[in-house]
C-alpha cells in the first residue's frame, strides 16, 4: 500500500491499536467510561473543524479508534460504551455549532 | 534596540489579556491542576480532604507556572515590538485528561496550549525583519519556558541556601519538578507549542535547548543531581552530534 493513497486506512489500523491499547489499560469500568466521553468530545470538535469535503476519511479513522476502543474494553458494557461516546460526540457538537467554544 | 522606559511604557499600554485568553488559561490551570494532583487523593485509601488540599495547591502551582510563562511571552513580545496571545490547545488538554486517567496518573502530558504574535506597526520601526517573521516568533517563543524553568529554579534555590526563609520545602519542590516538566512539554515540536515555533525558527538551537532541558530533568529525576552548567554542556554535546550526524550533511552541496 502506498502511504500518501492510503493514509487514511494507516490511520485506520494505527487508531485501532491505540485504541484497543488505550481501552485495556483503563483498570475499571469508570475510567473507561470517562474516557470514552473524553474522546467523543475530542473527536466532534475534530470533525467539526475540517471542511465539508474532508470529513469522510476523519470518520473512517474514528470508526477505527471506536473499534479498537471497544474490542479492548474489558471493563464495563460495551453498549454504554457506544452510547457514551454518541452522547460526548453530540454534547461536544452542539458546544460547538452554538460556538460556546471555538 | 530601545531602552527600558520604552519597555515599561509598551508595558503599561499594551500589557493586557483579553476574554477569551483568560478563559483558555483558567480552564488551562484547572485541567492541569486536576493532572497533577491525579496520584495525590490519599495515601493507603481514597481521601476526600487530603484530595482536595492537594488539588487546591496543584491548581496554585499550575496557576503560578502557567501564569509565569505567558506573562514573559507577552514581555518578551512587546520589547520586541510585537503582541502575543496566548491560544488554549484544547485537543492538548483532553489528551493530558485521558492520559493521566488511563495511566492512573502515572503518565503526563501538560500541553496547555500555544502563542499567536501580532506585530505593532509603529513600534517596529527601525528594526531588520520589519514584519512578523519565524525568527522573532521562535525566540519569543523560547523565553516562556526559559522563564518558567528560571522560576522553578529560584525558589528551589531559596529552600536549598536560604533555609531561614519561610517557604514550604514540600510545594517548591513540586512546583519546580512541574515548571521543569511543563517547560519539557511545552517544547515539543508538536504544533501549536512554542517548541514548534522554535523548532521552524531554528533546528539547531532547538537541538541545544531541549538537549539541555531533557539532560536537566534526566539528571534531576534519575539522579537527584541538579546543575545548569553540567546540562548545558551536555546540550551542546547533544547539538555537537546532531550537527555532526545531520545538519552539516544536510546542507553540503555536490
Amino acid at each position: 500500500m502506498n502511504l500518501v493513497y492510503s493514509w487514511v486506512e494507516y490511520a485506520f489500523l494505527v487508531l485501532l491499536v491505540l485504541g484497543f491499547i488505550l481501552a485495556a489499560s483503563a483498570g475499571s469500568a469508570v475510567i473507561t467510561y470517562i474516557t470514552i466521553i473524553l474522546i467523543g468530545i475530542l473527536a466532534a470538535r475534530s470533525i467539526f473543524k475540517r471542511k465539508k469535503g474532508f470529513k469522510f476519511p476523519a470518520f473512517v479513522i474514528l470508526i477505527g479508534f471506536l473499534i479498537g476502543y471497544i474490542i479492548g474494553s474489558f471493563y464495563g458494557s460495551r453498549k454504554l460504551i457506544l452510547v457514551l461516546f454518541v452522547a460526548g460526540y453530540i454534547f461536544s457538537y452542539y458546544i460547538h455549532y452554538r460556538k460556546w467554544v471555538k | 534596540m530601545y531602552g527600558w522606559f520604552n519597555l515599561k511604557d509598551k508595558i503599561k499600554k499594551y500589557f493586557r489579556f483579553n476574554q477569551d485568553e483568560i478563559k483558555g488559561i483558567v480552564i488551562s490551570i484547572l485541567i492541569i491542576g486536576f493532572i497533577i494532583s491525579f496520584k495525590e487523593w490519599g495515601y493507603q485509601e481514597f481521601s476526600w480532604s487530603i484530595g482536595l488540599k492537594n488539588l487546591l495547591s496543584s491548581i496554585f502551582i499550575s496557576a503560578a507556572v502557567i501564569i509565569v510563562g505567558i506573562t514573559a511571552h507577552k514581555i518578551a513580545a512587546l520589547k520586541a515590538g510585537f503582541t502575543v496571545e496566548f491560544k488554549m490547545w484544547l485537543y492538548g488538554l483532553i489528551i493530558g485528561l485521558v492520559l493521566v486517567l488511563v495511566s492512573r496518573g502515572n503518565l503526563w502530558f501538560i500541553a496547555p496550549g500555544g502563542i499567536v504574535i501580532y506585530h505593532m506597526a509603529a513600534h517596529r520601526v527601525g528594526y531588520f525583519r520589519y514584519g512578523v517573521n519565524m525568527w522573532a516568533l521562535g525566540m519569543i517563543s523560547l523565553v516562556g519556558p526559559l522563564a518558567v524553568i528560571v522560576f522553578g529554579g529560584f525558589f528551589k534555590t531559596m529552600t536549598l541556601y536560604f533555609s531561614w526563609f519561610p517557604l514550604n520545602v514540600f510545594l517548591v519542590d513540586k512546583m519546580f519538578k512541574i515548571s521543569l516538566i511543563y517547560a519539557f512539554f511545552n517544547l515539543l515540536p508538536i504544533p501549536p507549542l512554542v517548541g514548534a515555533n522554535l523548532f521552524f525558527a531554528s533546528r539547531n538551537w532547538y537541538v541545544f535547548i531541549i538537549g539541555t532541558i531533557a539532560s536537566y530533568i534526566v539528571m534531576l529525576l534519575a539522579f537527584n543531581f541538579y546543575s545548569y552548567i553540567f546540562s548545558i554542556i551536555i546540550g551542546f554535546i547533544i547539538w555537537l552530534i546532531y550537527y555532526t550526524v545531520f545538519e552539516s550533511g544536510y546542507w553540503s552541496f555536490p
